[in-house]
């Protein structure tokens, strides 16, 4: 195995795992308040949502990777590349650039749509049949309606529901981290793990990364209009380091042959 | 309530450690030697002295409230685990000799254990003393629990039949959750104030029992059903025990709810 293309598995798991580090700072995770409706956001905690996203994103990748392979979607060479494990050399990324680019995509799209499903049929429930608005009490105004929030918030909670900003932010947290989980499984797949084992293992990183940064973040947080979202080079320091340790374990196990 | 003496970690890290890995050993041995299938029971034996070192680790770790909720360090645990232990068993698998793959396995996961903890401790500063250790302890754990709920399923540890038969065949994502419960569940359930080592510890072994069990039924897909049979009846006569010491544990610390019935309307 030529040592290119080891260096790029370790760089792409580096920031496949840093996606994933950066989009869980996005998503709006309120935790066991939330599902109470005393807090904002999505009312589970960053396990569950990570998972959920996550496991839907490699469900989407891994269908058009499948597709691409059996010539549904035809691109020249690329069920070549993975049979061979060269989808990662230099001259293999050369060629199927737009076909990994293609199931990254799709990745984005299923963890877009979980989230966006598990943010607003939260809200559904929330608005009409718990009865509470859907405010933020870390701002006084919603930075992307200007809606006022704080008027609208119970006291002795720190808001309700997921409002238009927490949404919004929850897409771009499903962006990141569904190209994260996308690009580690392609990875994985593409150097000669065989689909279970890139499945399995992709969902392992994506674990230690979301766990990782949601630690940052002491479990809860808002979005990008949230305090917390300072906290960020922190997480991207940490996601990177544990992702470059893992791609190297990856790594090894390529180089002894998978 | 009364202290009494606790455990020490390095203790039950000394006997998940190798407790652990003699039972793996012990089963593989016996079931190659003896060319049968019937001591598969052995790998979960293993796995369960694991679940114990890694659920003592995780009730220290998350004592000081990590904010994220408990089962996000198993995941976090089985997570670096998977990695370090697929690599172990390869390194086993490409050496030539089968035995080195659980130790090397486990020496890869403590490696990226300490790594984590570092990274959690220094660069995202949640200062929590037994952090550093602790994720050492779950990580190694979690990587001997794998290759022992393995060693349930098929019988062996090789790299080349765990990739075949617990990966392609998408056993994985069982291993990884129903592997997963026992270690993060027993903080889980047992926090609070009034926590007490022996008893959650207690349902560490009551939970793996179960999840025994559960292997104990898939591997009659991967083995044959006497063998299953064998891990799962040994596993529900276990699990029985422990369900039993279980709840007398609870009921020694359980205080008794005495119904006074409503106030009276009026003084009398």
């Amino acid at each position: 195995m030529d040592p290119i293309t080891l260096a790029i598995v370790v760089i792409g798991i580096a920031i496949a795992g840093l996606l994933v580090g950066i989009g869980v700072h996005f998503v709006p995770v309120g935790g066991a308040p939330a599902a109470m409706a005393q807090a904002t956001g999505i009312g589970t905690g960053t396990t569950m949502l990570a998972m959920s996203s996550g496991a839907l994103g490699l469900i989407s990748a891994g269908l058009v990777t499948q597709e691409i392979m059996s010539g549904k979607i035809s691109y020249a060479g690329f069920s070549q590349a993975v049979q061979g494990g060269t989808l990662f050399s230099l001259s293999g990324l050369q060629s199927n650039i737009m076909a990994i680019i293609l199931i990254v995509v799709a990745g984005i799209v299923g963890a877009m749509l979980m989230m966006v499903i598990l943010a607003v049929m939260a809200n559904v429930l929330y608005a009409f049949a718990v009865g509470v608005p859907l405010v933020s009490a870390k701002v006084k105004f919603d930075p992307i309606t200007g809606d006022r929030q704080d008027l609208y918030v119970t006291r002795g909670t720190e808001g309700h529901g997921t409002p238009t900003v927490a949404v919004i932010s929850s897409l771009i947290g499903g962006l990141l981290g569904g190209a994260g989980g996308a690009l580690c499984y392609i990875i994985l797949y593409g150097s000669g793990f065989s689909i279970g084992t890139a499945a399995a293992v992709a969902i392992g990183i994506f674990f230690v990364n979301s766990v990782l940064a949601s630690y940052n973040i002491t479990g809860t947080i808002e979005g990008f209009h949230d305090p917390k979202f300072k906290r960020v080079p922190r997480a991207i320091i940490a996601c990177t380091i544990a992702s470059i340790v893992l791609g190297i374990w990856a790594a090894g196990l390529i180089f002894m042959g998978v | 309530m009364t202290e009494a003496k606790e455990y020490d970690w390095n203790m039950l890290a000394g006997i998940g450690i190798v407790g652990g890995l003699v039972f793996i050993y012990a089963a593989y041995v016996l079931n190659t030697m003896m060319n049968v299938t019937y001591f598969s029971f052995l790998g979960a034996a293993g796995a369960i002295l694991a679940v114990v070192w890694g659920a003592d680790a995780v009730r220290r770790i998350c004592k000081y409230g990590i904010g994220t909720g408990v089962p996000s360090i198993g995941m976090l645990a089985f997570g670096m685990g998977l990695l370090a232990t697929l690599l172990g068993l390869k390194i086993g698998d490409y050496v030539g000799v089968v035995y080195v793959g659980p130790v090397a396995a486990l020496v890869i996961a403590l490696i990226q254990g300490a790594i984590i903890g570092y990274l959690a401790n220094a660069v995202l500063k949640m200062k929590i003393p037994t952090m550093q250790l602790g994720m050492i302890f779950i990580a190694g754990a979690a990587s001997i629990i794998l290759m022992g709920f393995t060693v349930t399923m098929t019988g062996t540890f090789t790299y080349g039949d765990m990739i075949t038969k617990v990966f392609n065949t998408g056993f994985i994502a069982p291993l990884f959750m129903i592997g997963a419960l026992p270690m993060l569940h027993p903080f889980n359930a047992c926090l609070g104030p009034d926590e007490d080592q022996k008893r959650t510890l207690t349902l560490a072994v009551e939970a793996s029992l179960l999840s025994t069990m559960m292997f104990g039924i898939f591997s009659i897909a991967l083995i044959n059903v006497v063998s299953s049979a064998i891990t799962v009846v040994l596993g529900l006569i276990a699990w029985a025990y422990a369900y039993l010491t279980y709840f007398k544990r609870v009921k020694e610390s359980g205080v008794p709810v005495v119904g006074t019935g409503l106030l009276p309307k009026k003084e009398a």
